[in-house]
Protein backbone atom coordinates (compact mmCIF):
# COMPACT_ATOMS: atom_id res chain seq x y z
CA UNK A 1 0.00 0.00 0.00
CA UNK A 2 1.37 3.44 -0.85
CA UNK A 3 1.98 5.71 2.12
CA UNK A 4 -0.43 8.43 1.02
CA UNK A 5 -3.67 6.55 0.36
CA UNK A 6 -5.38 3.62 -1.27
CA UNK A 7 -4.16 2.26 -4.62
CA UNK A 8 -7.70 1.89 -5.99
CA UNK A 9 -10.81 3.97 -5.30
CA UNK A 10 -14.57 3.74 -5.77
CA UNK A 11 -17.03 6.10 -7.44
CA UNK A 12 -19.15 8.09 -4.92
CA UNK A 13 -22.26 6.45 -6.46
CA UNK A 14 -21.18 3.22 -4.77
CA UNK A 15 -21.26 4.73 -1.26
CA UNK A 16 -24.89 3.66 -0.90
CA UNK A 17 -24.49 0.32 -2.69
CA UNK A 18 -25.37 -2.82 -0.73
CA UNK A 19 -22.26 -4.62 0.48
CA UNK A 20 -21.33 -8.22 1.11
CA UNK A 21 -18.44 -9.82 2.95
CA UNK A 22 -16.00 -12.33 1.47
CA UNK A 23 -13.23 -14.24 3.21
CA UNK A 24 -9.95 -13.83 1.31
CA UNK A 25 -7.01 -15.89 2.56
CA UNK A 26 -8.83 -16.09 5.89
CA UNK A 27 -9.43 -12.31 6.14
CA UNK A 28 -12.87 -10.63 5.89
CA UNK A 29 -13.09 -8.30 2.86
CA UNK A 30 -16.04 -5.99 2.16
CA UNK A 31 -17.25 -5.84 -1.46
CA UNK A 32 -20.00 -4.15 -3.46
CA UNK A 33 -22.81 -6.65 -4.04
CA UNK A 34 -22.97 -7.59 -7.71
CA UNK A 35 -19.42 -6.63 -8.69
CA UNK A 36 -16.91 -9.13 -9.97
CA UNK A 37 -14.44 -10.69 -7.59
CA UNK A 38 -11.39 -9.30 -9.42
CA UNK A 39 -12.65 -5.75 -8.83
CA UNK A 40 -13.38 -6.45 -5.17
CA UNK A 41 -9.85 -7.80 -4.69
CA UNK A 42 -8.27 -4.80 -6.44
CA UNK A 43 -10.39 -2.35 -4.44
CA UNK A 44 -9.15 -4.03 -1.24
CA UNK A 45 -5.55 -3.39 -2.35
CA UNK A 46 -4.91 -6.96 -3.55
CA UNK A 47 -3.28 -6.45 -6.94
CA UNK A 48 -0.94 -9.46 -6.92
CA UNK A 49 -3.32 -12.40 -7.34
CA UNK A 50 -0.99 -15.20 -8.39
CA UNK A 51 2.59 -16.02 -9.33
CA UNK A 52 4.23 -16.97 -12.60
CA UNK A 53 6.29 -20.19 -12.92
CA UNK A 54 9.39 -18.13 -12.08
CA UNK A 55 7.72 -16.78 -8.96
CA UNK A 56 6.92 -13.29 -10.24
CA UNK A 57 3.68 -11.65 -9.03
CA UNK A 58 0.81 -11.47 -11.53
CA UNK A 59 -2.40 -9.44 -11.45
CA UNK A 60 -5.53 -8.85 -13.51
CA UNK A 61 -5.01 -7.72 -17.11
CA UNK A 62 -8.08 -8.06 -19.33
CA UNK A 63 -11.08 -8.31 -16.96
CA UNK A 64 -13.02 -10.29 -19.59
CA UNK A 65 -12.06 -13.91 -19.00
CA UNK A 66 -9.28 -14.15 -21.57
CA UNK A 67 -5.94 -13.66 -19.84
CA UNK A 68 -6.38 -16.10 -16.93
CA UNK A 69 -3.98 -13.99 -14.84
CA UNK A 70 -6.60 -13.32 -12.15
CA UNK A 71 -7.39 -16.96 -11.34
CA UNK A 72 -7.96 -17.77 -7.66
CA UNK A 73 -9.47 -20.62 -5.68
CA UNK A 74 -13.13 -19.61 -5.24
CA UNK A 75 -15.24 -21.83 -2.98
CA UNK A 76 -12.91 -24.71 -3.79
CA UNK A 77 -12.69 -24.17 -7.57
CA UNK A 78 -10.05 -22.40 -9.66
CA UNK A 79 -11.91 -19.59 -11.45
CA UNK A 80 -10.96 -16.40 -13.31
CA UNK A 81 -12.04 -13.90 -10.64
CA UNK A 82 -13.20 -11.42 -13.31
CA UNK A 83 -15.99 -13.83 -14.30
CA UNK A 84 -17.20 -14.52 -10.75
CA UNK A 85 -19.79 -12.27 -9.09
CA UNK A 86 -19.12 -11.74 -5.38
CA UNK A 87 -21.43 -13.38 -2.88
CA UNK A 88 -21.77 -13.08 0.89
CA UNK A 89 -19.56 -15.66 2.61
CA UNK A 90 -17.57 -16.50 -0.53
CA UNK A 91 -14.29 -18.18 0.38
CA UNK A 92 -11.33 -17.08 -1.74
CA UNK A 93 -7.73 -18.24 -1.67
CA UNK A 94 -5.18 -16.45 -3.81
CA UNK A 95 -2.73 -18.77 -5.47
CA UNK A 96 0.46 -16.90 -4.51
CA UNK A 97 1.72 -19.58 -2.18
CA UNK A 98 -1.25 -19.21 0.17
CA UNK A 99 -4.30 -21.42 -0.07
CA UNK A 100 -5.65 -24.18 2.13
CA UNK B 1 -23.52 -33.26 -18.75
CA UNK B 2 -26.98 -32.08 -19.63
CA UNK B 3 -27.99 -31.55 -23.27
CA UNK B 4 -30.29 -28.95 -24.88
CA UNK B 5 -31.35 -28.63 -28.48
CA UNK B 6 -31.96 -25.42 -30.44
CA UNK B 7 -32.56 -24.38 -34.07
CA UNK B 8 -29.76 -21.84 -33.72
CA UNK B 9 -27.05 -21.21 -31.17
CA UNK B 10 -25.34 -17.83 -30.88
CA UNK B 11 -22.04 -17.48 -29.03
CA UNK B 12 -21.44 -13.99 -27.64
CA UNK B 13 -24.11 -11.57 -26.40
CA UNK B 14 -22.51 -8.31 -27.50
CA UNK B 15 -24.12 -6.04 -30.11
CA UNK B 16 -23.65 -8.60 -32.92
CA UNK B 17 -24.69 -11.76 -31.07
CA UNK B 18 -27.70 -10.21 -29.33
CA UNK B 19 -28.96 -8.76 -32.64
CA UNK B 20 -28.51 -12.12 -34.38
CA UNK B 21 -30.40 -13.95 -31.64
CA UNK B 22 -33.26 -11.41 -31.59
CA UNK B 23 -33.64 -11.44 -35.38
CA UNK B 24 -33.65 -15.24 -35.68
CA UNK B 25 -36.04 -15.65 -32.75
CA UNK B 26 -38.31 -13.02 -34.31
CA UNK B 27 -38.40 -15.20 -37.46
CA UNK B 28 -39.55 -18.19 -35.43
CA UNK B 29 -36.33 -20.04 -34.66
CA UNK B 30 -35.67 -21.54 -31.25
CA UNK B 31 -32.50 -19.64 -30.30
CA UNK B 32 -30.00 -20.16 -27.48
CA UNK B 33 -27.67 -17.23 -26.73
CA UNK B 34 -24.52 -18.29 -24.87
CA UNK B 35 -22.33 -15.69 -23.18
CA UNK B 36 -19.43 -15.62 -20.75
CA UNK B 37 -20.69 -12.56 -18.87
CA UNK B 38 -23.46 -12.32 -16.31
CA UNK B 39 -25.48 -9.87 -18.45
CA UNK B 40 -25.77 -9.23 -22.18
CA UNK B 41 -24.17 -6.23 -23.88
CA UNK B 42 -20.66 -7.44 -24.57
CA UNK B 43 -17.77 -5.22 -23.53
CA UNK B 44 -18.97 -2.08 -25.36
CA UNK B 45 -22.40 -2.11 -23.67
CA UNK B 46 -21.33 -3.86 -20.49
CA UNK B 47 -24.05 -3.87 -17.82
CA UNK B 48 -23.22 -1.77 -14.75
CA UNK B 49 -22.72 -3.85 -11.60
CA UNK B 50 -24.76 -1.33 -9.57
CA UNK B 51 -27.79 0.80 -10.54
CA UNK B 52 -25.97 3.95 -9.38
CA UNK B 53 -23.54 3.60 -12.28
CA UNK B 54 -24.57 4.67 -15.76
CA UNK B 55 -24.34 2.04 -18.46
CA UNK B 56 -24.95 2.90 -22.13
CA UNK B 57 -28.54 3.50 -23.24
CA UNK B 58 -27.96 1.01 -26.09
CA UNK B 59 -26.96 -1.63 -23.54
CA UNK B 60 -30.07 -1.12 -21.43
CA UNK B 61 -32.29 -1.24 -24.53
CA UNK B 62 -30.60 -4.39 -25.77
CA UNK B 63 -31.07 -6.17 -22.43
CA UNK B 64 -34.74 -5.11 -22.28
CA UNK B 65 -35.37 -6.44 -25.80
CA UNK B 66 -33.70 -9.75 -24.97
CA UNK B 67 -35.73 -10.10 -21.77
CA UNK B 68 -38.96 -9.52 -23.70
CA UNK B 69 -38.01 -11.94 -26.49
CA UNK B 70 -38.25 -15.70 -26.95
CA UNK B 71 -34.44 -15.98 -26.98
CA UNK B 72 -33.13 -18.41 -24.36
CA UNK B 73 -30.32 -16.35 -22.83
CA UNK B 74 -27.64 -18.53 -21.26
CA UNK B 75 -25.24 -16.15 -19.45
CA UNK B 76 -22.24 -17.06 -17.28
CA UNK B 77 -21.11 -19.82 -19.64
CA UNK B 78 -17.61 -20.15 -21.08
CA UNK B 79 -17.49 -22.16 -24.31
CA UNK B 80 -14.64 -24.68 -24.10
CA UNK B 81 -15.40 -26.83 -27.13
CA UNK B 82 -17.43 -26.65 -30.33
CA UNK B 83 -17.81 -29.79 -32.42
CA UNK B 84 -18.95 -29.67 -36.08
CA UNK B 85 -22.61 -29.99 -36.62
CA UNK B 86 -22.81 -28.17 -33.97
CA UNK B 87 -22.34 -29.23 -30.40
CA UNK B 88 -21.27 -26.52 -27.97
CA UNK B 89 -19.75 -27.49 -24.62
CA UNK B 90 -19.85 -24.79 -21.97
CA UNK B 91 -18.46 -24.41 -18.52
CA UNK B 92 -21.18 -22.98 -16.29
CA UNK B 93 -21.25 -22.31 -12.55
CA UNK B 94 -23.25 -25.53 -12.19
CA UNK B 95 -20.75 -27.69 -14.10
CA UNK B 96 -20.54 -28.53 -17.78
CA UNK B 97 -23.40 -28.28 -20.23
CA UNK B 98 -23.73 -29.40 -23.85
CA UNK B 99 -25.95 -27.47 -26.25
CA UNK B 100 -26.64 -28.42 -29.83
CA UNK B 101 -28.09 -26.84 -32.96
CA UNK B 102 -27.69 -27.36 -36.73
CA UNK B 103 -26.76 -23.69 -37.11
CA UNK B 104 -24.31 -21.52 -35.20
CA UNK B 105 -23.58 -17.80 -35.14
CA UNK B 106 -20.19 -16.80 -33.71
CA UNK B 107 -20.06 -13.24 -32.39
CA UNK B 108 -17.07 -13.52 -30.10
CA UNK B 109 -15.66 -10.03 -30.61
CA UNK B 110 -12.04 -9.25 -29.93
CA UNK B 111 -9.24 -9.47 -27.43
CA UNK B 112 -6.95 -6.53 -26.77
CA UNK B 113 -3.43 -6.48 -28.16
CA UNK B 114 -1.03 -5.54 -25.39
CA UNK B 115 2.53 -5.25 -26.71
CA UNK B 116 4.73 -5.74 -23.65
CA UNK B 117 7.77 -3.85 -22.36
CA UNK B 118 10.03 -4.69 -19.41
CA UNK B 119 7.84 -4.64 -16.29
CA UNK B 120 4.52 -4.80 -18.16
CA UNK B 121 3.54 -7.96 -16.26
CA UNK B 122 3.74 -6.09 -12.93
CA UNK B 123 0.43 -6.12 -11.01
CA UNK B 124 -1.30 -2.79 -11.59
CA UNK B 125 -0.63 -2.79 -15.34
CA UNK B 126 -3.99 -3.42 -17.01
CA UNK B 127 -5.41 -3.28 -20.52
CA UNK B 128 -7.29 -0.24 -21.81
CA UNK B 129 -10.39 -2.40 -22.31
CA UNK B 130 -10.14 -3.59 -18.70
CA UNK B 131 -9.84 0.03 -17.53
CA UNK B 132 -12.97 0.90 -19.52
CA UNK B 133 -14.90 -1.96 -17.90
CA UNK B 134 -13.72 -0.90 -14.44
CA UNK B 135 -14.79 2.71 -15.00
CA UNK B 136 -18.12 1.99 -16.71
CA UNK B 137 -19.39 -1.20 -15.09
CA UNK B 138 -17.73 -1.20 -11.69
CA UNK B 139 -17.14 2.44 -10.74
CA UNK B 140 -13.78 1.29 -9.42
CA UNK B 141 -10.38 2.36 -10.70
CA UNK B 142 -6.74 2.98 -9.82
CA UNK B 143 -6.35 6.05 -7.65
CA UNK B 144 -3.32 6.93 -9.72
CA UNK B 145 -1.21 8.55 -10.79
CA UNK B 146 -1.87 6.40 -13.86
CA UNK B 147 -0.08 6.42 -17.20
CA UNK B 148 -2.48 5.77 -20.09
CA UNK B 149 -0.73 4.60 -23.24
CA UNK B 150 -1.17 2.87 -26.57
CA UNK B 151 -3.23 3.68 -29.61
CA UNK B 152 -6.86 4.24 -30.55
CA UNK B 153 -9.92 5.93 -29.07
CA UNK B 154 -9.72 3.85 -25.88
CA UNK B 155 -6.59 5.79 -24.85
CA UNK B 156 -8.66 8.98 -24.63
CA UNK B 157 -11.79 7.27 -23.30
CA UNK B 158 -9.80 5.83 -20.38
CA UNK B 159 -7.80 9.00 -19.65
CA UNK B 160 -10.97 11.14 -19.74
CA UNK B 161 -12.81 8.56 -17.63
CA UNK B 162 -10.11 8.61 -14.97
CA UNK B 163 -9.98 12.42 -14.94
CA UNK B 164 -13.77 12.54 -14.69
CA UNK B 165 -13.66 10.14 -11.74
CA UNK B 166 -11.24 12.45 -9.96
CA UNK B 167 -8.20 10.19 -10.42
CA UNK B 168 -4.76 11.49 -11.29
CA UNK B 169 -3.43 10.79 -14.79
CA UNK B 170 0.35 11.17 -14.93
CA UNK B 171 0.56 11.23 -18.72
CA UNK B 172 -1.15 10.11 -21.90
CA UNK B 173 1.17 8.53 -24.49
CA UNK B 174 -0.36 8.02 -27.95
CA UNK B 175 1.55 6.16 -30.67
CA UNK B 176 -0.38 8.11 -33.27
CA UNK B 177 0.33 11.71 -34.23
CA UNK B 178 -2.51 14.26 -34.54
CA UNK B 179 -2.12 14.02 -38.32
CA UNK B 180 -2.97 10.30 -38.23
CA UNK B 181 -6.41 11.22 -36.89
CA UNK B 182 -6.88 14.31 -39.11
CA UNK B 183 -6.38 12.10 -42.15
CA UNK B 184 -9.39 9.97 -41.06
CA UNK B 185 -11.55 13.03 -40.49
CA UNK B 186 -13.68 12.69 -43.64
CA UNK B 187 -14.84 9.21 -42.61
CA UNK B 188 -15.26 10.18 -38.95
CA UNK B 189 -17.30 13.25 -39.89
CA UNK B 190 -20.07 10.97 -41.18
CA UNK B 191 -20.72 10.05 -37.52
CA UNK B 192 -20.71 13.46 -35.77
CA UNK B 193 -21.71 11.94 -32.42
CA UNK B 194 -18.51 9.87 -32.33
CA UNK B 195 -16.45 12.88 -33.33
CA UNK B 196 -18.06 15.03 -30.62
CA UNK B 197 -17.33 12.34 -28.05
CA UNK B 198 -13.65 12.31 -29.02
CA UNK B 199 -13.39 16.09 -28.88
CA UNK B 200 -15.08 16.03 -25.45
CA UNK B 201 -12.57 13.51 -24.09
CA UNK B 202 -9.68 15.60 -25.34
CA UNK B 203 -11.08 18.77 -23.76
CA UNK B 204 -11.51 17.08 -20.40
CA UNK B 205 -7.96 15.69 -20.44
CA UNK B 206 -6.49 19.06 -21.41
CA UNK B 207 -8.56 20.89 -18.76
CA UNK B 208 -6.97 18.64 -16.12
CA UNK B 209 -3.55 19.70 -17.49
CA UNK B 210 -2.59 16.10 -18.22
CA UNK B 211 0.40 16.01 -20.59
CA UNK B 212 -0.55 14.37 -23.90
CA UNK B 213 2.50 12.96 -25.66
CA UNK B 214 1.85 12.15 -29.32
CA UNK B 215 4.11 9.65 -31.08
CA UNK B 216 5.22 8.27 -27.71
CA UNK B 217 5.20 4.87 -26.09
CA UNK B 218 6.07 3.24 -22.77
CA UNK B 219 9.50 1.59 -22.91
CA UNK B 220 9.70 0.23 -19.37
CA UNK B 221 7.77 -0.06 -16.12
CA UNK B 222 9.56 -0.42 -12.80
CA UNK B 223 8.32 -1.67 -9.45
CA UNK B 224 8.33 -5.01 -7.64
CA UNK B 225 4.79 -6.12 -6.82
CA UNK B 226 3.26 -2.82 -7.92
CA UNK B 227 4.05 -0.04 -10.37
CA UNK B 228 6.48 2.64 -9.17
CA UNK B 229 7.63 4.48 -12.31
CA UNK B 230 7.09 4.48 -16.07
CA UNK B 231 9.64 5.40 -18.74
CA UNK B 232 8.30 7.03 -21.89
CA UNK B 233 10.04 7.47 -25.23
CA UNK B 234 9.21 9.14 -28.53
CA UNK B 235 8.66 6.81 -31.50
CA UNK B 236 9.39 7.21 -35.22
CA UNK B 237 6.68 7.09 -37.90
CA UNK B 238 6.86 3.27 -37.84
CA UNK B 239 6.31 3.35 -34.04
CA UNK B 240 9.87 2.22 -33.18
CA UNK B 241 11.08 3.83 -29.92
CA UNK B 242 13.82 6.42 -30.43
CA UNK B 243 16.98 6.10 -28.34
CA UNK B 244 16.84 9.68 -27.03
CA UNK B 245 14.29 12.01 -25.51
CA UNK B 246 13.18 9.53 -22.83
CA UNK B 247 11.50 10.74 -19.66
CA UNK B 248 10.48 8.96 -16.45
CA UNK B 249 7.23 9.67 -14.62
CA UNK B 250 6.13 8.50 -11.18
CA UNK B 251 3.03 6.33 -11.39
CA UNK B 252 1.23 3.64 -9.40
CA UNK B 253 -0.78 2.19 -12.27
CA UNK B 254 -0.68 1.79 -16.04
CA UNK B 255 -3.47 1.24 -18.56
CA UNK B 256 -2.06 0.25 -21.95
CA UNK B 257 -3.36 -1.32 -25.16
CA UNK B 258 -2.39 -1.44 -28.82
CA UNK B 259 -5.57 -2.15 -30.68
CA UNK B 260 -7.89 -5.12 -30.93
CA UNK B 261 -7.40 -8.62 -32.30
CA UNK B 262 -10.46 -10.53 -33.58
CA UNK B 263 -11.18 -13.62 -31.47
CA UNK B 264 -11.26 -16.30 -34.13
CA UNK B 265 -10.34 -19.46 -32.25
CA UNK B 266 -13.72 -21.22 -32.51
CA UNK B 267 -14.13 -20.38 -36.21
CA UNK B 268 -10.57 -21.56 -36.89
CA UNK B 269 -11.12 -24.78 -34.95
CA UNK B 270 -14.22 -25.46 -37.08
CA UNK B 271 -12.14 -25.06 -40.23
CA UNK B 272 -13.56 -21.76 -41.47
CA UNK B 273 -11.50 -20.14 -44.25
CA UNK B 274 -9.45 -17.16 -43.06
CA UNK B 275 -8.06 -14.06 -44.75
CA UNK B 276 -5.35 -11.53 -43.86
CA UNK B 277 -6.70 -8.41 -42.19
CA UNK B 278 -4.30 -5.46 -42.26
CA UNK B 279 -6.37 -3.32 -39.87
CA UNK B 280 -6.01 -5.78 -36.99
CA UNK B 281 -2.69 -7.19 -38.14
CA UNK B 282 -4.10 -10.71 -37.89
CA UNK B 283 -6.17 -13.26 -39.82
CA UNK B 284 -9.96 -13.24 -39.71
CA UNK B 285 -12.66 -15.60 -41.00
CA UNK B 286 -14.01 -14.99 -44.50
CA UNK B 287 -17.70 -14.04 -44.67
CA UNK B 288 -19.98 -13.65 -47.68
CA UNK B 289 -22.24 -10.61 -48.21
CA UNK B 290 -24.84 -12.00 -45.78
CA UNK B 291 -22.47 -13.25 -43.00
CA UNK B 292 -22.10 -16.91 -44.00
CA UNK B 293 -18.69 -18.47 -43.35
CA UNK B 294 -17.09 -21.09 -45.59
CA UNK B 295 -18.49 -23.80 -43.27
CA UNK B 296 -22.09 -24.89 -43.87
CA UNK B 297 -24.42 -23.65 -41.11
CA UNK B 298 -21.76 -21.41 -39.55
CA UNK B 299 -22.34 -17.65 -39.54
CA UNK B 300 -20.08 -14.89 -38.24
CA UNK B 301 -20.75 -11.31 -37.20
CA UNK B 302 -19.15 -8.43 -35.37
CA UNK B 303 -15.56 -7.38 -34.79
CA UNK B 304 -14.49 -11.03 -34.76
CA UNK B 305 -14.73 -10.86 -38.58
CA UNK B 306 -12.63 -7.68 -38.84
CA UNK B 307 -12.73 -4.42 -36.89
CA UNK B 308 -15.73 -2.30 -37.87
CA UNK B 309 -17.18 -1.10 -34.55
CA UNK B 310 -20.32 -1.65 -32.49
CA UNK B 311 -22.86 -0.15 -34.88
CA UNK B 312 -21.65 -2.22 -37.84
CA UNK B 313 -21.57 -5.27 -35.52
CA UNK B 314 -25.24 -4.83 -34.61
CA UNK B 315 -26.28 -4.59 -38.29
CA UNK B 316 -24.10 -7.57 -39.26
CA UNK B 317 -25.51 -9.55 -36.34
CA UNK B 318 -29.07 -8.88 -37.40
CA UNK B 319 -28.17 -9.94 -40.93
CA UNK B 320 -26.53 -13.15 -39.65
CA UNK B 321 -29.71 -13.99 -37.72
CA UNK B 322 -31.83 -13.28 -40.80
CA UNK B 323 -29.61 -15.43 -43.05
CA UNK B 324 -29.64 -18.30 -40.56
CA UNK B 325 -33.44 -18.10 -40.40
CA UNK B 326 -33.64 -18.13 -44.21
CA UNK B 327 -31.25 -21.08 -44.52
CA UNK B 328 -33.32 -22.92 -41.90
CA UNK B 329 -36.38 -22.47 -44.14
CA UNK B 330 -38.13 -19.91 -41.94
CA UNK B 331 -38.50 -17.38 -44.79
CA UNK B 332 -38.56 -17.54 -48.59
CA UNK B 333 -35.92 -16.12 -50.91
CA UNK B 334 -37.87 -13.00 -51.88
CA UNK B 335 -38.62 -12.04 -48.27
CA UNK B 336 -35.01 -12.71 -47.32
CA UNK B 337 -33.53 -10.52 -50.05
CA UNK B 338 -35.98 -7.73 -49.31
CA UNK B 339 -35.10 -7.78 -45.59
CA UNK B 340 -31.37 -8.25 -46.14
CA UNK B 341 -30.83 -5.28 -48.47
CA UNK B 342 -31.28 -2.44 -45.93
CA UNK B 343 -29.28 -4.36 -43.32
CA UNK B 344 -26.36 -4.78 -45.72
CA UNK B 345 -26.44 -1.08 -46.54
CA UNK B 346 -26.58 -0.05 -42.87
CA UNK B 347 -23.77 -2.46 -42.02
CA UNK B 348 -21.51 -1.17 -44.79
CA UNK B 349 -22.20 2.47 -43.99
CA UNK B 350 -21.34 2.00 -40.29
CA UNK B 351 -18.31 -0.15 -41.15
CA UNK B 352 -16.73 2.68 -43.16
CA UNK B 353 -16.33 4.69 -39.95
CA UNK B 354 -15.28 1.69 -37.88
CA UNK B 355 -12.66 0.71 -40.44
CA UNK B 356 -11.26 4.25 -40.55
CA UNK B 357 -10.69 4.09 -36.79
CA UNK B 358 -9.23 0.57 -37.07
CA UNK B 359 -6.85 1.63 -39.83
CA UNK B 360 -5.49 4.44 -37.64
CA UNK B 361 -4.83 1.83 -34.93
CA UNK B 362 -3.33 -0.82 -37.23
CA UNK B 363 -0.03 -2.05 -35.84
CA UNK B 364 3.10 -0.72 -37.54
CA UNK B 365 6.32 -2.72 -37.89
CA UNK B 366 8.34 -0.70 -35.35
CA UNK B 367 5.89 -1.43 -32.52
CA UNK B 368 7.69 -4.65 -31.63
CA UNK B 369 10.83 -2.54 -31.08
CA UNK B 370 9.61 -1.78 -27.55
CA UNK B 371 9.78 -5.53 -26.75
CA UNK B 372 13.39 -5.84 -25.53
CA UNK B 373 15.20 -9.16 -25.05
CA UNK B 374 14.41 -9.33 -21.33
CA UNK B 375 10.71 -8.45 -21.82
CA UNK B 376 8.32 -11.19 -20.73
CA UNK B 377 6.16 -11.95 -23.80
CA UNK B 378 4.26 -14.99 -22.47
CA UNK B 379 3.18 -14.16 -18.92
CA UNK B 380 1.73 -17.58 -18.18
CA UNK B 381 5.04 -19.37 -18.84
CA UNK B 382 7.58 -16.55 -18.29
CA UNK B 383 8.97 -16.66 -21.84
CA UNK B 384 10.92 -13.53 -22.83
CA UNK B 385 11.84 -12.21 -26.26
CA UNK B 386 15.41 -13.52 -26.00
CA UNK B 387 14.04 -17.07 -25.55
CA UNK B 388 11.85 -16.66 -28.65
CA UNK B 389 14.81 -15.41 -30.67
CA UNK B 390 16.96 -18.29 -29.42
CA UNK B 391 14.29 -20.78 -30.52
CA UNK B 392 14.09 -19.07 -33.91
CA UNK B 393 17.89 -19.27 -34.26
CA UNK B 394 17.70 -22.97 -33.33
CA UNK B 395 15.29 -23.58 -36.20
CA UNK B 396 11.72 -22.81 -35.06
CA UNK B 397 10.02 -21.39 -38.17
CA UNK B 398 6.38 -21.90 -37.23
CA UNK B 399 4.49 -20.68 -34.16
CA UNK B 400 3.70 -24.24 -33.10
CA UNK B 401 7.39 -25.15 -33.27
CA UNK B 402 8.05 -22.07 -31.14
CA UNK B 403 5.45 -23.30 -28.65
CA UNK B 404 7.07 -26.74 -28.42
CA UNK B 405 10.53 -25.23 -27.99
CA UNK B 406 9.73 -22.54 -25.40
CA UNK B 407 6.23 -23.26 -23.93
CA UNK B 408 5.26 -19.78 -25.24
CA UNK B 409 1.46 -19.81 -25.56
CA UNK B 410 1.10 -23.09 -23.70
CA UNK B 411 -0.18 -21.63 -20.42
CA UNK B 412 -3.75 -21.10 -19.22
CA UNK B 413 -4.48 -18.18 -21.60
CA UNK B 414 -3.43 -20.44 -24.50
CA UNK B 415 -1.63 -17.63 -26.26
CA UNK B 416 -4.59 -15.26 -26.42
CA UNK B 417 -2.56 -12.57 -24.68
CA UNK B 418 0.88 -13.16 -26.24
CA UNK B 419 0.24 -15.14 -29.42
CA UNK B 420 0.24 -12.36 -32.01
CA UNK B 421 3.23 -10.58 -30.40
CA UNK B 422 5.22 -13.83 -30.26
CA UNK B 423 4.29 -14.60 -33.88
CA UNK B 424 5.39 -11.10 -34.92
CA UNK B 425 8.76 -11.54 -33.21
CA UNK B 426 9.26 -14.96 -34.83
CA UNK B 427 8.40 -13.51 -38.24
CA UNK B 428 10.85 -10.63 -37.67
CA UNK B 429 13.60 -13.14 -36.74
CA UNK B 430 13.20 -14.84 -40.11
CA UNK B 431 12.51 -11.64 -42.06
CA UNK B 432 9.12 -12.90 -43.25
CA UNK B 433 5.49 -11.74 -42.99
CA UNK B 434 3.31 -12.71 -40.03
CA UNK B 435 1.37 -15.12 -42.27
CA UNK B 436 4.53 -17.14 -43.07
CA UNK B 437 4.96 -18.34 -39.47
CA UNK B 438 1.60 -20.11 -39.43
CA UNK B 439 -1.34 -20.22 -37.06
CA UNK B 440 -1.44 -21.43 -33.49
CA UNK B 441 -3.17 -24.80 -33.46
CA UNK B 442 -6.49 -24.48 -31.61
CA UNK B 443 -7.52 -27.48 -29.55
CA UNK B 444 -10.17 -28.02 -26.90
CA UNK B 445 -10.50 -27.13 -24.13
CA UNK B 446 -10.70 -23.52 -25.40
CA UNK B 447 -10.87 -22.40 -21.77
CA UNK B 448 -9.33 -24.12 -18.73
CA UNK B 449 -11.85 -26.67 -17.43
CA UNK B 450 -11.61 -28.20 -13.94
CA UNK B 451 -11.05 -31.96 -14.17
CA UNK B 452 -13.99 -32.70 -11.85
CA UNK B 453 -16.27 -30.78 -14.23
CA UNK B 454 -15.18 -32.90 -17.19
CA UNK B 455 -15.68 -36.08 -15.21
CA UNK B 456 -19.10 -35.06 -13.86
CA UNK B 457 -20.70 -37.94 -11.96
CA UNK B 458 -18.30 -40.45 -13.49
CA UNK B 459 -16.54 -42.26 -10.64
CA UNK B 460 -13.77 -44.76 -10.15
CA UNK B 461 -16.29 -47.61 -9.88
CA UNK B 462 -17.59 -46.76 -13.40
CA UNK B 463 -14.27 -47.67 -15.02
CA UNK B 464 -14.74 -51.00 -16.80
CA UNK B 465 -12.25 -53.49 -15.40
CA UNK B 466 -10.83 -56.11 -17.76
CA UNK B 467 -11.39 -59.67 -16.61
CA UNK B 468 -8.88 -62.38 -17.41
CA UNK B 469 -10.29 -65.10 -19.56
CA UNK B 470 -9.34 -68.66 -18.78
CA UNK B 471 -7.02 -70.15 -21.40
Amino acid sequence: MSADGPLWVRAPALDVAPRCVLVVDGVAVSAVAGECLATALAASGRLALGVSPAGRPRGLVCLMGTCQQCVALVDGRRRPTCLVAVRDGMEVWLTDGGGP
Amino acid sequence: MSGRDFDLLVVGAGPAGAAAALEAAGRGLKVGLVDENAAAGGQVHRAPAHPGLNGTAEGAALRARLAASAVVHLPGRSVWHVAPGFSVSCLSPGGSERLSAPRLVLATGTVERIVPVPGAATPGVIGLAAATILLKAHGTHPAGPTVVAGVGPLVYAVAAGLVGAGAAVAAVADLAAPGDWLRRLPALATRPALLRQGVGWMARIRAARVPILFRHTIVSITGEDRVAAVRLAPVDAGWRPRPDGHRTVTASAVAMGHGLIPATDIAAALGAALRDDADSGSRVPVTDAVQRSSVEGLYLAGDGTGLAGAEAAAQAGRLAGLTAAHDAGALDDATFHRAARPLRRARDRAARVGRAVAAAMAPRPGLLGQVTGDTVVCRCEDVDRAAIEAAAAAGARDVNQLKSATRCGMGPCQGRLCGEVAAGILAACHGVDRGAVGRWTVRPPLRPVPMETLLGDFGYADIPKPTFEPR
